[in-house]
């Protein structure tokens, strides 16, 4: 690829995330004034309030000005990153920022035990296909997969917090208090991340220059290493990236079970607040994150694979 | 009719997992259906005699906070979360099914408008959309189905959207098109069964996908209000009894997974038959 054409692939890539972002806030506007009857009588306590008090509020988060111009405040605000005041006064952005690492060190930690768990068991059910550990490790993976994380999460409190005592149950209050949430996302991703590894590495050991390779006489942890495992990484990468997108926007039902002070849970007690700014500001902020990551995944993907080099994106 | 019937139920039970499935899945709507109608199980009754009792012969499942039994309260909730898995995954379908056959029949500046609204929604990291739905609109079932719809249905736009081009690209329907066919005409002799097993089969893979969203939103107390038991909601309840009673969140979680497993069985068989060349 040209470097005019990398420089095209990253402005069309970069319009496309503004763009969608541009769309994504438009659609958390509509559905923020879709709340039913008064925005200021849903927030807060108005029965103390005085008539005047209400208007000041009404006034404060703009309310009182027609919908176009809500509609472009809100855009304007966001774009500028400006993200506002909770009902309670508080920066919006800075109640966001001093969760982002608990969400960030969860999301990692997640990642690694999906690769951890997921990568061995989608590498010897490929190479061992169609034979009893494929089918076992086949089950497994189904059934990782099927299991709600609500669900894998209590069970885990259950085992390792309260019967053996080993982790803190909830709260990020120790070191190894990351070990149970990050276990449960990590269960739930490495059932994907196996069959994602198990078919890309089929797809390329049926491939001619693996079974010239295996003619030639070459032994096979060379021919596994260096002819299959490193081709069927760019599937395994991408999957890993999004996934990792997914996990850095935050995971609301895995940090309300282990009380992780992350993003996820700033969003639910928003809601249970009634708390419109903090709720809309979050979500935004958790859609910018993930589309970001998304476009820089498929950035990456082109840098990765070969075939796509070749190629100019117009 | 009849036959058609047939020949798809022999095509499951062709493939091993999807017949495991199938049977699964029977039985599992046999016990949530014909249970509770015969045995008169009743899992609003109260009975501050047996609180937080552990599984024995008369509560097979133990007892709950309140001296519910958990056997009936698993097996009428089932009922509900079955249906808010099938009533959000169909709604997604139908919604899945009309844009993308109009994006795909018209093309042009429509096919532009629902490409980039399904795309918008995928911006939304997974439960999101519907979280955010359903804290404006207030915590009922009915916003949780609405809010699960909602964020489904621009997987349905997406892929039938791409099944629906492939075959309005392919010879027949071009040939179709020459011999001046009209495009209700196309939509309804060649599109509409065409796609119907890519439909079917998303809507089998997407059935348990909604039900654990449903059930996700009840366990935070967003959707069902108490006492009306849903899996979700009685893991909700379970929540802050682990540390005295695992059987209270054990078993709904139990019957949630057995059912997606079911799901996801069958959906993987008829993937495999529609496509031999995939792979798992």
């Amino acid at each position: 690829m040209s470097m005019l054409g990398k420089i095209l692939l990253v402005l069309k890539k970069f319009i496309t995330f503004f763009l969608t972002f541009v769309a994504a806030i438009t659609v958390i506007f509509i559905i923020m004034h879709s709340i039913p009857g008064d925005p200021i009588l849903y927030m807060f306590e108005t029965t103390t309030l005085t008539k005047e008090q209400i208007e000041a509020l009404r006034a404060l988060y703009g309310f009182n000005k027609p919908l176009y111009q809500q509609y472009l405040d809100t855009l304007y605000n966001f774009l500028s990153f400006n993200f506002g005041r909770s009902t309670r006064g508080f920066s919006v952005l800075d109640l966001i920022l001093t969760r982002l690492p608990y969400t960030v060190e969860l999301a990692i930690f997640g990642l690694l035990w999906g690769i951890v768990i997921g990568l061995p068991v989608g590498i010897i059910s490929a190479f061992k296909q169609e034979t009893l550990y494929d089918y076992s490790l086949y089950t497994l993976t189904l059934l990782f997969i099927s299991v709600p994380v609500f669900w894998s999460g209590l069970l885990l409190i259950i085992i390792f917090a309260i019967n053996l005592g080993w982790f803190p149950p909830s709260h990020a209050t120790s070191p190894n208090s990351v070990i149970l949430p990050s276990l449960t996302l990590g269960l739930a991703f490495s059932g994907e991340l196996a069959r994602v590894t198990r078919s890309s590495i089929i797809d390329i050991l049926e491939l001619d220059y693996v079974k010239l390779a295996h003619a030639k006489g070459l032994p096979f942890h060379q021919i596994a290493l260096k002819h299959v495992l490193r081709n069927a990484l760019i599937p395994i990468t991408t999957l890993c990236g999004m996934r990792f997108g997914a996990l850095l926007a935050g995971v609301p039902i895995v940090e309300t079970i282990f009380a992780w002070p992350g993003i996820g849970s700033l969003v639910y007690e928003a809601i249970l607040a009634r708390d419109i700014p903090l709720v809309q500001g979050c979500i935004i902020f958790m859609v910018f994150w993930f589309i970001l990551i998304n476009s820089l995944v498929d950035i990456s993907y082109y840098y990765l694979n070969p075939k796509l080099k070749a190629k100019v994106l117009f | 009719m009849l036959s058609t019937l047939k020949k798809g139920l022999k095509i499951i039970l062709k493939q091993k997992s999807s017949a495991v499935g199938l049977i699964l899945m029977l039985f599992l709507f046999a016990l949530i259906l014909v249970v509770p109608f015969f045995f008169h199980l009743d899992p609003y009754k109260i009975d501050y005699d047996e609180i937080l009792e552990p599984p024995s012969f008369k509560h097979i499942f133990g007892t709950d906070h309140l001296g519910r039994d958990i056997f009936a309260r698993v097996l009428c909730g089932g009922s509900l979360s079955l249906i808010a898995g099938f009533i959000s995954a169909s709604t997604a379908m139908v919604l899945g099914v009309l844009l993308g056959i109009i994006a795909g029949v018209a093309g042009g500046v429509i096919d532009e408008l629902v490409r980039s609204i399904a795309n918008v929604l995928l911006s939304f990291p997974s439960i999101i959309l519907a979280l955010a739905i359903v804290a404006v609109l207030g915590p009922n079932l009915s916003n949780v189905l609405l809010g699960v719809s909602i964020s489904v249905s621009p997987i349905f736009i997406r892929v039938i959207r791409g099944a629906v081009l492939t075959i309005m690209s392919s010879e027949y329907v071009l040939g179709a098109k020459a011999l001046g066919s009209s495009r209700s005409h196309l939509i309804i002799k060649y599109i509409i069964p065409n796609t119907a097993p890519t439909i079917i089969v998303l809507w089998t893979l997407y059935i348990p996908s909604a039900l654990i969203s449903a059930s996700a939103l009840n366990f935070l107390g967003l959707g069902v209000q108490p006492p009306t038991p849903e899996w979700g909601a009685l893991l909700n309840d379970a929540k802050n009894y682990l540390s005295t009673a695992w059987w209270t969140a054990f078993f709904p979680g139990l019957f949630i997974c057995i059912t997606v497993l079911s799901f996801n069985l069958l959906g993987d068989g008829l993937k495999r038959i529609l496509d031999p060349r995939l792979k798992i």
